[in-house]
């Protein structure tokens, strides 16, 4: 495929999300960058589902480093505090409260830091707290040589709310690594986390399935495509199940199909597997040089 | 000692508000001076998050000692307890039939945070 030829020089950034959970996200987004990077792309795979993350599962690692991901949160010094009320009236988040004394809420806390610039006594300042971990490491060149993926995996601790700080950090740590591809694998929903792992990507690749569930939150995922002004294109997974005809909505919305995968259980198979679809159906490949190649043309376009 | 109901209305005869964060208003009593006043808790009622807390806000600043009402959030109960302030049951009252059974010990203390979002 000629694709590849225009990337010189240039780096792409892919996110592959979905409104609907479960419509083949992962599936799509771990064989599309093997499949990159088997044409020699150099390519990096960022898990931002990290209530969730799988990939990883699919491309491990090899020896992986890890960095913990910390947001401020502030912290009172209860000796210098005259619990005036000037940090909980700044607050605009509500997370400072006078109970007794002057209490943060850590889980409402979004680390802006005006509680700190506006207490009269500085009592307060600002503490790391530990919300996750972002993982990151290179996938043996056997599974996606010769371009390589590394594979970056962002971690929300268990119970945490602060998913987008995590996703942001996991796409940080991926700008570091710098390399022709990004794909961004996206948490489903179009909430706040599904927006920290899509805006600022060149292109969005929606995957869907042929139901009603999966129409709906397909509109809802093209709607929100088209309000961060990103191209869209559209995966089919599981056509021919389901019976719900998604053609008519997505010519109606001008968005295209960059390829349709068929409900077929060899792929369920090698998915439950951990394994590459890539390598477990003979067609596999050409579904992905087909959204490889959309997402080429559909970029190109875009400039 | 003070004590604060939850109440539908803004009546010692209203019935108790099964809801804490977003109670439609407080009934605020004085055991000692049998005083009553009436908050209401219009603000938080409306909040977009964290009612529970803002409301525990509300009535600690009232300087209440214990809470009548449904049940309280996990935030509500943590906020509560940070102040000091005791939680009791008083589901399928009225506010003045809760107060006369607090005043005897009849009423069943919260001593754990139920589920998020009841209300």
């Amino acid at each position: 495929m000629a694709s590849h030829d225009m990337l010189p020089g240039r780096r792409l950034t892919i996110a592959v999300a979905s409104g609907k959970g479960g419509t083949g996200k992962t599936l799509v987004a771990t064989n599309l960058a093997v499949a990159i990077a088997r044409t020699g792309v150099p390519t990096t795979l960022v898990d931002c589902d990290v209530e969730a993350p799988n990939d990883a599962l699919f491309l491990p690692p090899d020896a992986p480093e890890t960095r913990e991901v910390t947001v401020p949160l502030a912290t009172v010094d209860q000796s210098a505090c005259t619990s005036c009320g000037a940090c909980r009236d700044a607050c605009a988040y509500g997370a400072i409260r006078l109970l007794g004394g002057t209490v943060v809420f850590a889980e409402l806390c979004n680390g802006c830091g005006l509680c700190a610039t506006v207490c009269p006594t500085s009592a307060i300042s600002e503490a790391p707290r530990p919300v996750g971990e972002v993982e990151w490491g290179s996938v043996p060149l056997g599974v996606a040589g010769p371009g390589g993926v590394k594979m970056v995996t962002g971690r929300l601790e268990i119970g945490d709310v602060k998913a987008t700080n995590v996703i942001r950090a996991a796409r940080r740590r991926a700008r570091v690594l710098s390399r022709s591809v990004d794909i961004l694998d996206a948490p489903p929903g179009v909430a706040c986390s599904a927006v920290a792992a899509t805006h600022g990507a060149d292109m969005l690749v929606l995957v869907t399935e042929p139901t009603q569930f999966g129409l709906h939150d397909l509109d809802l995922a093209v709607r929100l495509g088209k309000e961060l002004r990103i191209p869209i294109g559209v995966v089919i997974n599981r056509d021919g199940a389901g019976g719900t005809d998604l053609d008519a909505y997505l010519a109606g919305a001008g968005v295209p199909i960059l390829a349709r995968i068929p409900f077929d259980r060899s792929i369920a198979e090698a998915y439950a597997d951990g394994g590459l679809v890539l390598d477990a159906h003979p067609d596999a490949p050409g579904w992905f040089d087909a959204i490889w190649d959309g997402i080429a043309q559909m970029t190109v376009e875009a400039e | 000692m003070k004590v604060a109901v939850s109440a539908l209305e803004p009546s010692i005869d209203s019935a108790v508000d099964e809801r804490f964060g977003r109670a439609m208003f407080f009934v605020v009593h004085d055991t000692e001076t049998n005083e009553t006043e009436t908050i209401d808790n219009d603000v938080n009622r409306k909040a977009l998050q964290a009612s529970g807390i803002a409301s525990a806000e509300l009535v600690a600043g009232a300087g209440v000692r214990a809470v009548i009402t449904g049940h309280l959030g996990p935030k509500a109960f943590s906020a509560l307890g940070l102040a000091g302030i005791k939680g009791y049951a008083g589901v399928g009252m009225t506010v003045r039939e809760a107060l006369d059974a607090f005043r005897t010990d009849a009423l069943d203390e919260l001593t754990e945070a139920g589920e998020s979002h009841q209300g």
